[in-house]
């Protein structure tokens, strides 16, 4: 093997190992972010339960960390959480599109069929939304 | 480094198939190249190697979605391999292209009219790819706890709390998705999932790590791997449907039903103008894809006027696919007419395709042909005996009957105790089952001993 053709090997090799890894960290942010989004979500919940209890508790302490607790208002508390929650959500929305662009170009580079072709990159035909009276 | 595999170390795993051997069966591609050179593996097709540089040709260009709505006409003596190659074709085109067979007789039928059937064979090749997401929630339920408000005013509300392999989380749920937990009798240990967008929650299976050591356990558990990952998780799945099927779903109520019985009876047209506005809609919403296919119509002569009129149209209709068809005859009339035209096809529909041409296979071809047949349907012929059979397919100009017999001598083999087919299996079948031309002249020569009206 002549030494030119072995060097792109190796090239070609870490560009690969390299495009994986993005992929894998992009589905362990995912996986982070998840969690995340459930422990605010359920934080939420339970602040708006409070809040809507006729004889919940006025005030709320918000743990900020291991030594700080912090006292608001129930009601400033549920939009404290809700806006966390919806941050994390945007995060995740966003996480998803990259971990899309980042197996598009590792199936590019393995030189399979990329998302487009397969149609994935088509917008969803049904989109279904259920009422809150029949939840 | 070296890159130079050993070719003797290659270990070859012959992986039985059960499969229906059919004449074609052994054709898996075109046996070309990306420059459409014949390849070492000839993937089944032997000789003929103009028309299979055509047919590479061709599906280069529906491959690259070139060509949709155009007419292929591939015509030749019997028995040169124009099944073989729309074969051919069908294998070489990805998975994902339709591929729609038929032969032109199966126009003619009491139930639906001839242009029904076609256009029913048309609009199943053509597939849309649509696209679905949806979110779910899925876990392993830890616990579920359900409460009524005790002012007694009926709606249960309730909390599930799911877990996976990285994490664990509460869900908060309404009383509808309550009471279909409890209906299914949901329990701890189970694996389920939560459709968001309908609301339905479905039982996947017990996790395996809740076994609880029985030893008789019922059937209809099955066992299931508790899920890794996040909990709630966004599906997108892509699918490709054929035009066909859409129009039956919509035909009429239950209409899903005709798909998988396939006696869809006539579909009006209101049905099938509704479904291609609403699929133009959707491309361009960008949310179907048209992928048009193949539609091959085998002895095409069996059309008649009207059938090949009505195809003229489809061509240059909206959506169109590639319409194969193939013929042996050479010149003769349109059926049900006197026109004479060439193959039996109105010289407009001629025009309009492109037209392939298969000879007669030479000695060399022929050897080889046999020698993989022989191989395809797994019997073992001594050389001699395979060269006593392209002599035979010499004289009796049949290369179909050459094939017969191989079966026919490996059956006659099996009675005795050899182990490869040799001259006197194939003596015997000879003897026993005639080819055309002895049938011809046994019956020039006995005319007398057969009934005759003439």
């Amino acid at each position: 093997m002549s030494e030119p053709s072995a060097m792109d090997l190796t090239a070609k090799m870490k560009q690969l190992e390299f495009l994986g890894h993005e992929v894998l960290s992009a589905k362990k942010r995912l996986i982070d972010l998840g969690s995340q989004k459930n422990w605010y979500r359920e934080a939420w919940r339970a602040v708006q339960k409070q809040n809507e209890a006729p004889n919940g508790q006025k005030k709320t302490y918000i743990f900020i960390s291991p030594r700080v607790f912090v006292q608001e208002r129930t009601e400033k508390a549920v939009t404290l959480m809700k806006e966390d929650l919806d941050e994390t959500e945007k995060e995740i929305e966003e996480m998803r599109e990259e971990l899309k662009k980042n197996v598009d170009e590792l199936r590019k580079f393995e030189g399979k069929k990329d998302l487009t072709e397969l149609g994935f990159n088509l917008k969803p035909v049904v989109s279904r939304f259920i009422d809150d009276d029949e939840v | 480094m070296s890159f130079v595999v050993d070719p003797s170390k290659i270990i070859v795993n012959e992986v039985p198939k059960i499969e229906r051997i059919g004449v074609h069966s052994h054709i898996s591609g075109l046996g070309l190249d990306e420059k459409l050179n014949p390849m070492k593996d000839n993937q089944g097709m032997v000789g003929q190697m103009k028309a299979r540089k055509a047919a590479g040709l061709i599906v280069k260009m529906i491959k690259e979605g070139k060509i949709a709505g155009r007419a292929i006409l591939i015509t030749g003596p019997p028995g040169t391999g124009k099944t073989a190659l729309a074969m051919g074709i069908s294998k070489a085109i990805s998975s994902a292209t339709p591929f729609v067979s038929m032969t032109a007789s199966e126009v003619f039928s009491t139930e639906i009219s001839k242009t029904e059937v076609l256009t029913q064979a048309i609009r199943k090749a053509i597939g849309i790819t649509i696209a679905e997401k949806k979110n779910v929630i899925m876990g392993e339920v830890v616990s579920i706890e359900s409460e009524r408000p005790s002012s007694g005013l009926g709606r249960r509300t309730g909390k599930v709390t799911l877990k996976t392999t990285d994490m664990e989380a509460v869900f908060d749920i309404g009383s509808k998705m309550v009471e279909s937990i409890i209906k299914e009798r949901i329990a701890a240990g189970d694996i389920i999932r939560i459709d968001k967008s309908t609301g339905t929650v479905e039982r996947l299976g017990r996790s395996s790590m809740r076994n609880r050591g029985y030893d008789a356990v019922s059937g209809s558990t099955n066992e299931v791997p508790c899920p890794s990952g996040e909990i709630e998780q966004h599906i997108e799945i892509v699918d490709t449907v054929a035009l066909h099927e859409i129009d039956a779903i919509n035909s009429r109520a239950q209409g899903y039903l005709t798909v998988f019985s396939g006696d869809t009876g006539e579909i009006k047209s209101e049905v099938r103008e509704a479904v291609d506005k609403k699929i133009n809609e959707w491309r361009e919403q960008e949310r179907a894809r048209i992928v048009p296919g193949v539609l091959f119509i085998d002895e095409v002569h069996v059309l008649d006027l009207e059938c090949f009129a009505f195809l003229n149209r489809a061509m240059e209709g909206e959506f169109a696919p590639i319409i194969v068809m193939a013929t042996n005859k050479d010149f003769a009339n349109i059926r049900g007419t006197s026109f004479r035209s060439a193959h039996g096809i109105p010289v407009d529909l001629l025009d309009r395709a492109l037209i392939v041409r298969t000879n007669s296979y030479g000695s060399e071809e022929v050897y080889q042909i046999l020698s993989i047949r022989a191989r395809a349907e797994g019997v073992q012929i001594e050389e001699e005996t395979l060269q006593g059979l392209c002599k035979i397919q010499g004289t009796t100009g049949s290369l179909r009957y050459a094939m017969q017999l191989i079966t026919v001598s490996d059956v006659i083999r099996s009675r005795t105790s050899a182990t490869t087919v040799n001259k006197e299996h194939l003596q015997k079948a000879y003897g026993l089952f005639m080819d055309v031309d002895r049938m011809r002249k046994s019956l020039v020569a006995d005319a007398s001993k057969f009934i005759s009206y003439v």
